[in-house]
């Protein structure tokens, strides 16, 4: 049976990649007949970039002439973007190819699912009509065959669970202390490893933030990865880890290219690999560290709880973090709940009196969600100013939609018309727009001080236009076609 | 007998709005100083269909004489085309204005009366300020026109009609200072205004216990009474909620009462909708719960929080609503929270040291007793009344 795998594939700087060589390297060990089709040129026999219906229509012609199809699917191999229009593109020429390939079977590495807030009824019922297409859809954890099965509903039976580390080999035979040595750690210290590409859901900072209340000047983190795309978010992401590193002698950022050996050397090197993901679907780092014996602490999200081993700790906040790593190191915390502090007054002795007042509860609430803040959204800096400086006005004015003609003249015909087609996307982009300005301006007259509670302004402006003028007073009542009086 | 005065609203139905219910508070309060009031409305009970429920004409009601006008219902393509390029920041010329104005619900009967008999009354009280009448009264009878504005930080406070009708009226009743200065910062405030407040009353009878068996609420909970729509701040607690549970586990569940869709997501966070309820099963359920949360950003007076204070029951309110934010800062009863964290830390706070925060709520009773009692509140409203008209 002649097998086509298409996957990203070495070489190149992606999990994914490295994922699909193993398996290849497992499959072709057993004596099968695979060949390998990428989106980018690579080491693989074929190529096609995946994302344009010309590459998925010679994708399609490649599959052909296979037995069977593996595609290990991300998103970011099909689809150009999620707006509705790249979305919708990428969704025709995947169905495409799922219609057309013989015996399609699809690992899921990722797909936007409800939990990150990436997944709306009409989607999810495309993507539904996606997985329902291969002969077999498989993941790595039971934990993401029940979501895809509630999200997509699918038939659970259509989905099956693949170890993710069944085809994991290991990249190097270093022993600890040749690690060690090689990567310039003290024999005598205690090393957390936080390693993989540096993109703020993998919650690195939350490692550094728990280390800082650990005592012990033996204790050490490493932040191990590289960039793998360059976007603003991620060099600020970059930028908040590097200030970390150097705000605690004990933790190094280690930022740049790792290849796979040294990847591996890290996890030999290491005592506890940390993996405090804010969301992930299932972990390669987790499989590597399982296959080094490596003890893990890890968030419980996705499938991680059920992906690591029974020595390995999951922990569901930054308390647990920090006693988990506490434990695991056998260090003293010191501020593990450092938010819980009692304010004055309280406690069993405060009388009626001394009780804690509402500036005491509410100073407590601040500094509370701050920490919480951090937790969950490192780079969210919507209570923040965003400029400390003076700026001008970069519209002179807010944004204003021309005034609507009036008349029966073929141009304000032909006006209002395109103005009818065109409003339901413009009048919103023009509200973004003038809540940025008002952002950046705090200007009072354009709108309220802060509108609502989301962690920014847009999704407020969003709400504004197109929640409220839904809900106006007698949206369910047609009109009645009176005429106005004045 | 004092007066005539009228007292102006949108409905005297049942599903109204705070500024309705006070209106017509405020009607009761005069004609039980012997004031000769009567109540020009409309037939609609619900301010979102206003459908003509009752009938079209006068009769007297307890102390008041009601007379009901025909409501005529939106225009709502051009109402929805025109909020749209309001809410998008356009200046709207003043005839466009008028145009959406009048997209709006509008009671032409009303129109015709005020200005045959306008000239009759004494005083014609009228509110809040999106009220089409307002606008009628401004040109009909401005010289004998107060206004209560339940005035609350929106684009729609900034077109030029309001500015307008504002400055033309006789006078201008504030119900808080927040409002004021916002009122004052958009150049609304024109020679008389006073600041007459609102009050709230102790509820007729609180039964908690049987509050609880009616509608199957067991354990703690959280309570919100209102409408549930995005003016309200409904969408987004509900996220906020969503985003506690994620941070807390599955913490305590929230009652609400009124009218509006809970939405899919409350249906998903378990949120227990008990519909619209007497009165007195509102009060009861504010007092047996563990805080009661206000999410909206826009209110004027927030009557349910002040409802909240006097039942000693803990406030968690959203910090972007100036008015309630001034009421828990000055009375030091409530939470306020400003953001998903602070929402989460809030609820927290009541899991983790509940006495703490019932503490704090001992301060709620005094603070309404001493600033928002009817009596005080008509002392106000008679005072200006008798300087102004």
């Amino acid at each position: 049976m002649r097998t086509l795998l298409v996957s990203p594939f070495p070489p190149a700087r992606d999990g994914l990649a490295t994922y699909a060589a193993q398996l290849y390297a497992t499959w072709t060990g057993e004596g099968r007949s695979v060949e390998v089709l990428s989106p980018e040129p690579s080491a693989a026999q074929f190529n096609a970039d995946l994302k344009t219906p010309a590459g998925i229509l010679r994708a399609i012609r490649v599959a052909r002439r296979f037995d069977r199809v593996v595609v290990q699917f991300h998103p970011e191999t099909f689809f150009y973007g999620m707006d509705p229009l790249h979305f919708l593109q990428g969704w025709a020429w995947l169905m495409a190819f799922f219609t057309l390939a013989p015996n399609v079977e699809v690992v899921v590495h990722e797909t936007p699912h409800k939990a990150a807030g990436r997944l709306d009824s009409m989607r999810a019922l495309l993507w539904g009509a996606l997985w329902r297409r291969p002969e077999t859809v498989s993941v790595h954890t039971e934990a993401e065959r029940k979501a895809m099965a509630d999200e997509y509903s699918l038939d659970p039976k259509k989905l099956t669970v693949i170890d993710h580390g069944s085809g994991f080999t290991r990249h190097s035979k270093a022993t600890r202390s040749e690690a060690r040595s090689s990567l310039g750690v003290e024999p005598g210290s205690f090393l957390f490893l936080c390693a993989g590409f540096i993109q703020p859901h993998k919650g690195f900072d939350r490692a550094a933030r728990a280390l800082g209340c650990l005592d012990g000047d033996d204790l050490r983190l490493a932040i191990v990865g590289e960039m793998r795309v360059w976007t603003p978010e991620h060099q600020a992401y970059l930028d908040l880890l590097r200030s970390l590193s150097e705000s605690d002698p004990r933790i190094t950022l280690h930022d740049g290219y790792v290849s796979d050996e040294t990847f591996d050397r890290w996890i030999i090197a290491s005592d506890v690999v940390v993996l405090p993901y804010r969301h992930i679907w299932s972990s390669g780092v987790a499989e590597r560290a399982a296959l080094y014996e490596r003890p893990v602490i890890a968030t419980d999200v996705g499938g991680l709880a059920e992906q690591i081993s029974s020595s390995s700790r999951v922990v569901s906040d930054r308390e647990g973090l920090i006693r988990a790593m506490a434990e695991a190191c056998g260090a003293v915390a010191g501020s593990v709940d450092g938010a819980s502090e009692p304010v004055p007054g309280s406690g069993a002795q405060a009388t009626r009196r001394s009780r804690s007042s509402s500036e005491d509860l509410q100073g407590l609430v601040a500094q509370r969600a701050g920490i919480l803040h951090e937790w969950y959204d490192p780079l969210d800096r919507s209570e923040r100013p965003i400029l400390d400086v003076a700026v001008s006005d970069p519209l002179q004015g807010p944004l204003a939609l021309p005034a609507g003609q009036r008349g029966v003249g073929p141009k304000a015909i032909a006006q209002r018309v395109v103005s009818r087609l065109i409003d339901w996307r413009v009048v919103p982009i023009a509200l973004y727009v003038n809540a940025m300005r008002e952002q950046l301006l705090g200007d009072p007259t354009l709108s309220t001080d802060r509108g609502g509670t989301s962690d920014g302004p847009r999704s407020q402006a969003a709400g504004a236009l197109v929640t409220k003028t839904s809900r106006q007073p007698g949206r369910r009542r047609p009109s009645s076609g009176s005429a106005p009086r004045s | 007998m004092k007066g005539p005065i009228a007292v102006v609203s949108a409905t005297a139905g049942s599903n109204v709005g705070g500024a309705e219910s006070m209106l017509r508070d405020v009607a009761i309060g005069l004609a039980e100083r012997d004031w000769n009031v009567e109540m020009l409305t409309t037939a609609a009970e619900d301010i979102y269909t206003w459908e003509n429920v009752a009938e079209v004409g006068s009769r007297h009601e307890g102390l008041l004489k009601v007379r009901r006008f025909e409501a005529v219902g939106l225009t709502q393509p051009l109402r929805d085309r025109l909020s749209h390029r309001i809410l998008a920041g356009e200046k709207l010329t003043m005839a466009e204005q008028y145009r959406w104005a009048n997209a709006g619900m509008r009671v032409p009967g009303l129109y015709d009366f005020l200005v045959e008999h306008g000239r009759e009354y004494q005083a014609i009280v009228c509110g809040p300020y999106m009220f089409w009448a307002g606008l009628v009264l401004a040109d009909v009878a401005p010289e004998r026109t107060v206004l209560f504005p339940c005035l609350h930080d929106e684009p729609f406070a900034r077109l030029g009609i309001y500015k307008f009708m504002m400055r033309a009226v006789r006078g201008l009743w504030f119900l808080t200072d927040p409002e004021f200065q916002l009122a004052s910062r958009l150049g609304l405030v024109g020679e008389r205004y006073a600041f007459v407040g609102s009050a709230v009353t102790n509820p007729a009878s609180i039964d908690v216990g049987s509050f609880r068996s009616r509608y199957n609420v067991d354990g703690d909970y959280l309570f919100f009474a209102g409408r549930r729509e995005w003016g309200k701040g409904w969408p987004q607690l509900m996220e906020d909620l969503a985003f506690a549970r994620e941070v807390l586990g599955d913490c305590f569940p929230l009652v609400t009462c009124g009218v509006g869709e809970v939405g899919s997501l409350g249906g998903r966070l378990g949120v227990r909708d008990i519909g619209a309820v007497p009165d007195e099963d509102r009060a009861s359920g504010q007092a047996g719960a563990l805080a009661y949360i206000q999410p909206s950003a826009m209110e004027s007076f927030s009557r349910t929080v002040l409802e909240a204070f006097l039942l000693a029951t803990p406030v968690v309110a959203n910090w972007h609503s100036a008015v309630v934010r001034w009421h828990c800062e000055r009375s030091g009863a409530g939470l306020t929270y400003s953001n998903r964290y602070e929402f989460a830390e809030c609820l927290r706070l009541l899991r983790d040291r509940p006495q703490d925060v019932r503490d704090l709520a001992q301060n709620g009773p005094s603070y309404v007793r001493n600033e928002f009692t009817w009596p005080a509140v008509m002392d106000r409203v008679e005072a200006s009344l008798g300087a102004w008209t």
